[in-house]
């Protein structure tokens, strides 16, 4: 596939199939967002350091800006979209409001996205949540209400 | 945003992912986490990549005190695969010290050891000078240490497969020197923590001397499989 040409994409993105056009370098967050208009998925750093790109990807948290939207192909997406409904929270997304867990919010939905699937390991205890969302940051230091808000959906 | 594009190919098999690798420029991408980085930077301008990614090279054994590796194996799979933790725990302790929980689903192990230098200061192309000498880098930046020696031989899909190239991991202790200096058939990597400049306690697995081993390994030879031996010990200074 040449660098300019484009190649039919194909993804499961929040149970729902799509198929687009992509070139070779376009990454799974740049599909998301300006081919799809998902825009709930963050573009922070856009080098894999701060984690507002978080998506599930198989079920498994990664860094959208990342992965390369042909690598993905023919894969099971979660974004934040998927996550909750109209009118209908998440428990973790009310947690995150109960606790106040967020200011700004543009890191939101990435934290969102890997406090899910960091709750689907088992987190033992407030530190193993710190450490577990290390690939997350908060420019707002709302960090002490998400670690709480995990912490109370984990039941620690 | 790097503004140099670049092809795509998926390989078929491992022939395939050697054949389109033959072609100059191109790179392999597994996990993606440290040639897209690398890439954004400027700091890699492949004209093609060949995703190696499906290829049935994932998987974790461990046979007669033997642990073998599958070098698209993700970091995280090994980190919490049993058989790791029971008899090379301070592998799995430092690959759960590394990145992030989204980049250990994603990279591989064979990436973590072909990856290039992660000091900020190397992945950058403004700092032209600084590259190709890992000694140096070592020396400028102190950090605490863990001593862990274990013997890992790699095996690359190469013309005259599989050959076995002998890795030994040592953790380098801060300015002190490799005391192993024999260069025939053996590449060095290098486990260490505390990079200062980045002021995190992060544990790091790092290539030491790709240029050593790239330059023993064939050109476009395809990391396959990491056998660790049993006897590997380890302890903390």
């Amino acid at each position: 596939m040449s660098p300019g040409s484009s190649i039919r994409i194909s993804l499961k993105i929040n149970g729902r199939d799509h198929e687009f056009p992509a070139t070779a370098c376009d990454t799974l967050l740049d599909v998301l967002r300006d081919k799809l208009g998902m825009t709930g998925t963050k573009k922070g750093c856009d080098m894999g350091a701060c984690g507002a790109c978080t998506v599930l990807a198989e079920g498994r948290r990664i860094k959208s800006c990342l992965a390369l939207a042909a690598s993905c192909d023919g894969r099971s997406i979660t974004t934040i979209e998927g996550v909750g409904g109209a009118g209908k929270l998440h428990q973790l997304q009310a947690a995150f409001i109960r606790h106040d867990a967020l200011q700004r919010g543009y890191c939101t939905p990435g934290q969102i996205m890997s406090g899910l699937a960091l709750l689907e390991e088992k987190p033992a205890s407030l530190e193993a949540i710190r450490e577990g969302m290390s690939g997350n940051l908060c420019r707002c230091g709302a960090y002490p209400n998400i670690v709480a808000a995990i912490a109370e959906v984990a039941g620690l | 945003m790097s503004g140099h594009s670049f092809q795509y190919g998926r390989a078929a098999n491992i022939y395939d992912a050697r054949i389109q690798a033959s072609k100059p420029g191109t790179a392999f991408l597994a996990g993606g986490t440290d040639l897209l980085q690398l890439w954004k930077s400027g700091a890699m301008t492949p004209a093609a990549v060949v995703d190696i990614s499906r290829l049935p090279l994932g998987d974790v054994e461990f046979t007669d005190g033997q642990l073998s590796l599958g070098a698209l194996a993700r970091l995280s799979d090994m980190a919490t695969h049993p058989d790791v933790t029971r008899y090379h725990p301070l592998i799995a302790e430092a690959i759960l010290a590394s990145a992030s929980g989204q980049i250990r689903n994603m990279a591989t192990v064979g990436g973590n050891l072909l990856q290039r230098t992660r000091c900020p200061y190397f992945a950058t192309n403004s700092l032209p000078a600084t590259k190709g000498s890992p000694a140096a880098d070592v020396a400028r930046f102190p950090a605490r240490t863990a001593n862990q020696l274990c013997s890992v031989q790699a095996r690359y899909a190469s013309r005259r497969m599989p050959r076995i190239w002998p890795l030994r991991w040592r953790h380098l202790m801060p300015r002190s020197k490799c005391s192993d200096r024999r260069a025939s058939g053996v590449s060095r990597c290098a486990i260490y923590t505390g990079c200062p400049v980045r002021r995190r306690s992060a544990k790091q697995i790092s290539h030491r001397e790709t240029h050593h081993r790239r330059s023993r390994a064939e050109r476009n030879s395809l990391l396959c499989l990491l056998d660790l031996s049993q006897g590997s010990r380890s302890c903390v200074v």
